[in-house]
């Protein structure tokens, strides 16, 4: 079944299909807010709460547009509200980042790597990593990414290579050390 | 016709996780071979793509379904039935206790105007006194002992049937206030 028919079904009162839908996006959603927040608690929170939202607006589902767009819509909404909270300890969080490749994160992010391409994104101003993120972890299209962030698919091509160029500058800073 | 520099920018991501015609990905794969800005951005692609995000584990991801539809559950239990104020009964209801409210609201209002010496909620304030009980002879008694003679002070207690003489006492001049004084230290005495 596809994705309109699991709601439909969902909605004719089967919960499998809505828990099939769930099963089949969590890790996408999941993926992308820690992308997002860098905060692995916290993504979980928006993974649950991103279906919570879909559940108890889907009347407002439009079938014009894909079920994983407004999901991904929802996700980035709940993301930026938690940034929003969470702006003051912008500078906290930068440093968690690092301090967490050498604590309990170690196991899972010990590469300097990972660590460089997680600062260096979170510097990328917000609009151009979602463009990011989208486009590349997500293997979404222009288009796609364009319904989901409710800009122009030429804005979303702005965004995209004015991130990547940015992320290369700060990565190539990183690399040799002209930025701490 | 062959795609631009510019264009296989763009479909990068897609060449990467290869989502594009055998024909453009052939063309991609000869344009890179010659174009190391484009290589720098596959690569930085493919770095993006291969970093680590912390999994929260099986137990995370098999209990999320039924754990959100479960919540979804309480929560549509829990909220409040908006849609059930729309229906006949209870909209009638809510319509009569609104408007009940409202006359109830009007009424007070229009009370405190018409009285104002009754908004400062004095004692004295002849509004809060039941006159009613008084009889004609309980105030000739009265007029007789304090004010035998007749004068401006009688006129005064008459005005206690209408409304607070509160409003009278303010009204006098200053003589008047003077001459009051002394009529009722010369009445004590």
């Amino acid at each position: 079944m596809d994705d309109l028919e699991l709601i439909e079904s969902y909605r004719s009162g089967n919960e499998t299909a809505m828990e099939e839908l769930i099963l089949k996006y969590q890790k996408n959603i999941y993926r992308l807010a820690y992308r997002m927040t860098s905060d692995m608690e916290e993504s979980k929170d928006i993974a649950q709460n991103t279906f919570l939202q879909a559940i108890k607006n889907l009347d407002k589902f439009r079938r014009e547009s894909l079920f994983k767009t407004w999901l991904y819509q929802i996700a980035i909404n709940l993301c930026l509200s938690f940034k929003g909270k969470h702006r003051h300890n912008h500078e906290e969080l930068q440093e968690n980042i690092v301090v967490n490749q050498s604590g309990a994160l170690n196991v899972i992010l010990n590469k300097e790597r990972d660590s460089l391409l997680m600062k260096s994104m979170s510097e990328v101003p917000e609009r151009q990593r979602l463009a990011i993120l989208l486009r590349t972890y997500e293997g979404l299209n222009c288009r796609e990414v364009a319904d989901i962030m409710n800009i122009s698919e030429g804005a979303v091509r702005a965004n995209y290579h004015n991130g990547v160029k940015k992320l290369k500058e700060l990565l190539k800073g990183y690399r040799h050390g002209t930025k701490a | 016709m062959g795609l631009r520099h510019e264009d296989i920018k763009e479909k990068l991501p897609e060449y990467f996780s290869g989502n594009l015609s055998h024909a453009d990905r052939a063309e991609i794969d000869r344009h890179l071979k010659g174009c190391p800005d484009c290589y720098e951005e596959l690569a930085l692609i493919a770095e993006l793509i291969d970093e680590d995000v912390p999994e929260p584990g099986d137990f995370f991801w098999n209990s999320l379904p039924g754990k959100v539809i479960m919540l979804s559950k309480e929560r549509e239990e829990n909220r409040f039935p908006f849609k059930l104020l729309l229906k006949p009964l209870p909209l009638t209801a809510c319509i009569i206790l609104i408007a009940i409210s409202l006359f109830f609201i009007a009424n007070n209002g229009r009370h405190s105007s018409e009285y104002p010496y009754a908004e400062a909620i004095d004692p004295l304030s002849a509004f809060y006194i039941d006159y009613s009980i008084l009889k004609d002879e309980d105030l000739a008694g009265l007029d007789e002992k304090f004010f035998p003679d007749d004068s401006g002070l009688n006129n005064l207690i008459g005005t206690f049937y209408d409304d607070s003489y509160h409003g009278d006492i303010v009204s006098l001049s200053s003589e008047e206030m003077d001459n009051l004084y002394q009529s009722l230290n010369n009445k004590k005495t």
